[in-house]
Parts: structure tokens; sequence; C-alpha cells
């Protein structure tokens, strides 16, 4: 037979996005192995060793992708980048933006760029960024801020919705019918539209369109769920498509009054602390340190912030006498940190183990590790039911807030609820932990210093009765 | 129609990643990882797609197969005997096979699946949509572990030690299924060929 004979033997065609898909799971699973103490599953003799030899290698690239490393490769790969440019694809290609992007353009995409001043027409465009200072792609419906990062664009709707709009649109808004996909797979993003901010961190994802921007979970199957409602929107009535933007241009404007009356009221809120901090001359407060006034600000909006401890590079929750140092903490303090952090950690497991376990079965959950879980149990719950989840999260922030009591044993409530409760109050019971044996000053150094491995997450689902 | 010439010139072997890409791959590196992944994803779907038949669950295994790649990456050597598309389809095969035997995977059967693309004409695209199903057709009826050996050999230009090592066989044993899947092919090939 000869080997053309073959080629009429039709093989299955990787699907769009597949390789970025991967690319994600690898990146969580490498920071999933720098923060948590793995166990080995390959069964083959010897894998053992492999496994830890690629386990510390990779996650230290990892590592270095986000810091010097990049920057020193991106450099030397940049040096002769073009400083202006306007590249439509007609096939999958990669190009030097700027002086510091590298975009792979899926067929049809269109970018121009100016130095850093990047925007995107139209198509599916995968950004690499080295770090540095602000960054921007403008978007007919929003613009993306990066500061060093992996992220795809996705951009749906007429390129003439480019000229509708002002690049500065962050402020101004999206062009009704157009909308943008964001899904982030390294670092960290802030998608804006009509004031409104959005941050994403690695493994997220959000929706910008005239009705504002909305976090939309897991980066793979939000691309997909965001593919799939473009293509049933395209095939829509026009006038019914019409009518849809003359609708969302009314809620747009609405939208646009309400994102400025709440912008208003939060530049007050940050204006009245700065000038508190002044008077005090105390350091920054960290937008985790959150008191039960701040939690009923959040609960408003529809936020939950959650910072816990992660393992740090051995994986034992150890804290260095440098870390130490840089937060004016003793050395002799480090086996009493690492205490409480361990003990941190056992009881969100504790909560989360079990919710995890139910949800995949009889998957090594232990191997999967905390985090991983929490991303599951949120998709699961998303997937399932996603109005109920909003209000989970909603419920969450009203708990901290103490405008809830916090479900019981026996009550029916989402996973999701249960877990992010977990995590939402742990920043508080290891300061509690901490402050009997450092004192409640230097617990409250620590645990909201930037020393040592944290894991910090925010999910914002937007107020209730939000459109 | 069909003109099947029952020689077997080895087929063309994919050109290899180059080693700029896959050193930036080993050592973590996102855009490095994601061009591993653009380079071998067609390979690794056909095999998967062939020894398993289409579904889901063949990007469910060939994802499977470069989280695992890229697990052990940095311990390849780029410098060993082993080309890293061989390596990398041997962790495919092993999965595909494993998968199977846990009969955990709902098939669809060979034969059914594909619409053929590419073809010049409607005629030639009639005579190749009949040869795709009939190699599929004859191929579904090999046991797993030969239609494996027969995909590696003729499609992916595996030599008699490469599939040893990718089956965990030795080679004779290899050998014997890669010629007694290609008998067969021959056969059902020829059979397809008279009936039609």
């Amino acid at each position: 037979m000869k080997p053309e004979d073959l080629e009429s033997w039709k093989a299955q065609e990787p699907p769009p996005g597949f390789a970025e898909r991967v690319v994600a799971a690898a990146v969580k699973e490498n920071r999933e192995d720098a923060t948590t103490p793995a166990q080995p599953s390959l069964g083959a003799p010897g894998a053992l060793a492999s496994w830890r030899l690629a386990r510390s290698r990779v996650a230290v690239g990892v590592i270095l992708v986000g810091s010097m490393a990049a920057a020193v490769a991106m450099t030397l790969h940049l040096h002769n980048a073009t400083a202006r440019g306007d590249v439509t694809a007609d096939a999958r290609r990669e190009v030097r933006v700027g002086s510091r992007a590298i975009a792979v353009l899926e067929p049809g995409a269109h970018v121009k760029w100016n130095d850093d001043s990047i925007e995107q027409w139209g198509g599916d465009v995968f950004w690499r960024v080295e770090p540095g200072a602000r960054f921007t792609v403008h978007t007919a419906a929003a613009d993306v801020t990066v500061k060093g990062t992996c992220f795809r664009v996705k951009v749906r709707g007429d390129e003439d919705d480019m000229n509708r709009r002002d690049v500065t649109a962050g402020v101004i808004g999206a062009v009704a019918g157009v909308a943008a996909f964001v899904g982030v797979y390294e670092g960290k993003v802030a998608v804006s539209h009509a004031g409104q901010s959005v941050d994403l961190t690695a493994g997220q994802s959000a929706q910008a369109d005239a009705a504002g921007v909305h976090p939309t979970g897991d980066p793979a199957s939000a691309e997909r769920g965001f593919d799939k409602a473009q293509a049933t929107a395209s095939n829509d009535d026009p006038l019914l498509a019409a009518n849809a933007n003359l609708a969302d241009s009314v809620r747009d404007y609405r939208r646009r009054l309400d994102a400025i009356s709440s912008e208003k009221q939060k530049l007050e809120k940050k204006l009245s602390e700065a000038e508190a901090r002044l008077g005090d001359a105390g350091p920054a407060k960290s937008e985790y340190d959150l008191t039960p006034a701040d939690w009923k600000e959040l609960a408003k909006e529809g936020e939950v912030r959650m910072r816990v401890p992660c393992g740090g590079p051995k994986g034992d929750y150890s804290v260095t006498p440098g870390d130490l140092n840089k937060l004016g903490l003793a050395p002799q303090d480090a086996p009493i940190i690492q205490s409480a952090l361990q003990k941190s950690n056992a009881r969100s497991w504790g909560v989360i183990r079990p919710l995890c376990s139910a949800a995949l079965g009889d998957a090594n959950v232990d191997r999967i590790g905390q985090s991983a879980c929490v991303a599951v149990l949120a998709q699961l719950d998303q997937s399932q039911n996603n109005d109920a989840y909003t209000e989970a999260v909603r419920q969450v922030a009203e708990i901290e807030a103490g405008q809830r009591p916090p479900p019981g044993p026996g009550d029916s409530v989402m996973s999701i609820e249960r877990a992010y409760l977990a995590l939402a109050g742990e920043t508080r019971n290891i300061q509690s932990d901490l402050a009997q044996s450092i004192g409640p000053d230097d617990a409250r150094r620590f645990v909201y210093g930037d020393q040592g491995c944290w894991w910090n997450s925010s999910h914002g689902v937007g107020p209730r009765g939000g459109e | 129609m069909m003109a099947l010439v029952m020689t077997a010139p080895p087929p063309a072997r994919a050109a290899e990643i180059d080693r700029a890409t896959l050193d930036r791959a080993r050592a973590g590196d996102a855009m490095g990882i994601r061009a591993f992944v653009v380079r071998y994803e067609r390979p690794v779907f056909a095999l998967l797609s062939r020894i398993l038949g289409p579904g889901p669950h063949v990007e469910d295994l060939a994802q499977e197969t470069f989280m695992r790649a890229l697990r052990a990456l940095p311990a390849f050597d780029p410098d060993g005997a082993a080309r890293a598309s061989t390596w990398l389809l041997t962790i495919a095969t092993r999965l595909a096979l494993d998968a199977r035997k846990k009969k955990t995977l709902r098939l669809v059967p060979l034969e059914e699946g594909f619409p053929v693309a590419g073809a010049s004409t409607p005629e030639t695209e009639h005579v190749r949509a009949d040869l795709g199903r009939a190699i599929g057709k004859a191929a579904a009826e090999l046991s797993e572990d030969m239609r494996a050996a027969f995909v590696l050999a003729d499609v992916h230009g595996f030599t008699m030690g490469e599939i040893a090592e990718a089956l965990s066989i030795p080679e004779n044993t290899a050998k014997t299924r890669v010629f007694r899947a290609r008998q067969h092919m021959r056969e059902r090939l020829a059979g397809e060929r008279s009936g039609s």
C-alpha cells in the first residue's frame, strides 16, 4: 500500500484552541506543583524519579517565565521588533508587536500597532507580553491591560466597529454588537469597559460586550461557550440583531451611568482611605485585609476575595528568615508561622477535600490539590446552574459581612459556597492564631505582607439585579 | 477504481521541531510549550483516532498525552536516540491501548467518521472517500495491538525497534504483528477492490 493511499484514511483533526488549552493546563499544573506537595501517580518503575526531576525543572521554568528569564528571553527576541505595523493574517502567523509582545494570529485576525499602542480589530490572537510597564490591547469591546502574561483575545463584530470607538474607550464603553473574549493563561490582565475594570489572573477569563465585562471562569470552556454563542448570534435574523443592538445600547448607557456613579463612590472611598493613611503614614492596606464593612461593600458588588497560604517551593509552608526580615519579623518566628500556615491548610482542605472527592468520584484529589479542586468545583457548579452559582458567590460575601448566617452542616448549598467560605475566612483565622504567639501587629504584617507564598483569588459576579 | 500498490515503501517521517523551540518547551516556557503542541498535535490526533476511532475521547487522550510528555520533557534527551515525535507518539500509543484495555471509552467504529476534504475533483474525492472508508473498515477488523503496530509502521514510519518499544513487546513480535496486519489489510482491500 502506498503512503498516499493511507492519507485517504482520514484522521480526527485537533480542534481550534487545543494547544492553548494544553498550555493553560500545563501552566496551571506547574503552578500547583510549585505550591502543593504532589503525589506522583505514574506507574512505571523509575517514573517517580523522573517525575520529580521533571516537576522541579518545569516548575522553575514557569517561575522564571514570569520573571527574569522571560524578560531576558523576550528582550532577545524583540530587540529588532517593528515599531509600527498592520497585519491581517491569512494563515496562523506569529508576529512581533511593538517592543514587548509576540502575537500569534489565527487566520482572519487583524492587529495594528504603533510601539506599545495596540489595536486588535478582529479575530483570534494569542498574546505573549514581556513584563514591564502598562501594555494595553484596545478592542471595540474592551481594553485589555496586561503586565507580563499570556492571554487570548477574540473579537467578534465588524472591523468598522473599531472606527466607531475611541481607542481610549475603556472609559467610553463598548460598541453595541461587538464582543471580546479574554482568556488568561499566565500572569494578570485587567479588562476595562465603561469605567469598569475586572482583573483576571491565570486560569480566568471574561467576556466584554455592550452590557459590560463578565467573568466567565475557566478559559477553555468559556472560550468554547463564546464561540458557540457568537456562531449562534451570527445566524440570527438581522432585524432581531438590530433590535438587540438597540437594547444593548440602552442598557449600555444605563450601565455607564451606574458605573460612573459606582466609580465615583469608589474613588471617594479610596480618597478618604488615602487621606487617613497620610495622617498616620502607615503602610497601605492590603485589598485582602477586609473588615465587615469592606465585606458589605463587596457584597453589594457580588464579589468575594480569598487569600490562603500555599506550600511554597518545599511544599511545607516554611518561610525563610529573609522573608521575615523584610517584614520586620524575627527569624525565630519561622516555625510558629509555618505551623499556623499548615493548620490553615488543614482547615480549608478539610472542607474542600470531601467536596472535591464527591464531585470527582475516586480521582486522586490529594494530587489535584486545593486550588485546582476549587476551580473544578466552581466550573461544575457554574455549568450546572450559573444563576445559583452567582447567588452562592453573593451569599458568601454577605455571610462574611455578617448580613446572613453561615449555612449549617445539613443545609443544602452549592459546594462552591462551602469552599469559598472555607477560604474567605482563613486570613482571619491565621491572624487570630498567630496573634497569640507573635502579637496582633506582627500577625497582620505577615498575613497581608508581600512575603511568603500566598494564593490570592477574587471572584465577582456583579450586584443583584444587574444586567 | 482503487489502485492499491501492495509494496510498502517506508512513509516519510514528519520534520521534527527545531532544537531551540524544543529547549524552550523543556525549560517550561509557555510559548515553547505551545509551539511543541502545535507542531505535534496533528500526528497525535491522527494516531489516536486511527487506533481508537474518532470521538471526544481522542481530544481527552491527546491532552493527557501532551501533559504526560510535558511532565517528562525536561528529562527527555534531545541528543539521544529517540526523536521527539517517536517519543511522543509512543506515549500516545500506550495511553490509547491502556484506555482501550480499561474499556473506559465509548468508541465510534473506525470506518465511520470523517468527511474527505481536499480532493481536486468530485471523482477523485469519491475515489478517495471510498478508499479511506475501505482502509478504516479493514483496520477496524484488526485487534487494537495489531492496528497500533500497523499505524505506527505504515502511517508514522516507526522502525520495528521503535514499535517494539512503544508496545512493550519483543522486536520479533512487532515484526509479526506488522506483517500480519499488512497481510490482513492487503487481503481485505483486494477483496474490496474486486467487489467494487
